[in-house]
């Protein structure tokens, strides 16, 4: 009897340890991945008209700023929507602006006289550069509605100016 | 004499021409004397060889899914019953210490230059074979996906095939 019992319960361990598959020891193969990834900024434009429900509620909630003596602002009919984005903590993106010119090239209006208002928030001459992305903002997708104003005097010809704009990236100085 | 040599003669050569006949006679009688026993051991044998050691991905653009520079060719030859080769992923290590690594999910592959890609996050299975199968290439093609929160930089990491077998 005691010899049935045992080999019952030999034969109940032998089944719980064999494998019904088996792995080699060794990993047999390693197959080694290296990626390499690049620095990123994604810059996409788009110009708003004064119509622009989202160019109407900036323009309305902007805050104002004082003038000089004989200055005269002047919201510009158009807004920049512009949608950044980065992998690189590192990048900073900027807005360059070139000076204003009239049709034919006669008259400028140096483009410190122009400032740029982001999503309503104070203006900033253009004096510099403006950032609009600025390092270590994260990889959040950003949106800004961009609001330009110029203030003139007596002394800038009337005429139809224009000028340049372009968006540049650097890295931390 | 002469007589006597050849009578000599005569029975010596009868004898030798009789023995012949005995042997042919005992010939079915012939019993066992020794065993030689002979084992033939056939190890058991696997081989999975890939075409190159190392993929590469350049991630030079906006984040998606980027293939590898290089396919891989994988060749698996067994003389086990049934057999399957599984692969999985670790996940990609940062050689800079202010980026995460990548998980080992964002790396897929698809055999035989099928669009159906399936990620490297779990065990999945490659190949199945047995004994009869002969070692036959696949082409692996590998794919990783990228997104905006992974920084600039070198990651490393590996693939880990592995070979089930079914004694």
């Amino acid at each position: 009897m005691n010899i049935i019992r045992s080999l019952t319960i030999i034969s109940i361990l032998t089944l719980l340890v064999v494998p019904l598959a088996h792995a080699e020891d060794d990993p047999l193969v390693r197959l080694t991945v290296k990626a390499k990834i690049k620095s990123n900024v994604h810059i996409e434009w788009e110009k708003l008209p004064d119509t622009d429900p989202r160019y109407i509620a900036f323009a309305k909630n902007r805050t104002t700023q004082s003038l000089k003596k004989n200055e005269k602002a002047l919201l510009l009919p158009f807004a920049l929507l512009v949608k950044l984005r980065t992998n690189d903590p590192t990048k900073i993106v900027k807005i360059h602006v070139e000076n204003l010119k009239s049709g034919g090239g006669k008259h400028t209006i140096p483009v410190e006289k122009l400032s740029l208002s982001i999503n309503g928030k104070p203006d900033q001459p253009f004096t510099e550069d403006i950032a609009l992305l600025q390092q270590q903002e994260g990889n959040e997708f950003k949106e800004l509605v961009l609001l330009f104003r110029l203030n003139t005097t007596i002394a800038d010809k009337s005429g139809k100016y224009s000028a340049n704009f372009s968006f540049i990236t650097s890295d931390i100085p | 004499m002469k007589y006597k040599i050849f009578a000599t003669i005569f029975i010596i050569l009868g004898l030798l021409s009789r023995q012949p006949l005995a042997v042919a006679e005992d010939y079915g009688e012939w019993q066992e004397a020794a065993r030689l026993s002979v084992t033939a051991v056939v190890a058991p044998y696997t081989s999975v060889k890939l075409s190159i050691t190392e993929i590469t991905f350049d991630i030079k653009g906006e984040p998606g899914n980027y293939d590898a520079n290089q396919s891989v060719s994988i060749t698996v030859g067994s003389n086990q019953a049934k057999w399957s080769v599984h692969a999985k992923a670790n996940e990609l290590i940062p050689e800079s210490d202010k980026a995460s690594p990548l998980p080992s999910s964002r790396l897929a592959f698809s055999i035989n230059d099928e669009n159906d890609f399936k990620d490297l996050g779990q065990s999945r299975l490659l190949i199945e074979g047995d004994a009869a199968k002969p070692p036959t290439a696949f082409t692996l093609n590998f794919r990783l996906t990228t997104g905006w929160e992974d920084l600039p930089g070198t990651y490393r990491g590996d693939i880990i095939f592995s070979f089930l077998s079914s004694p």
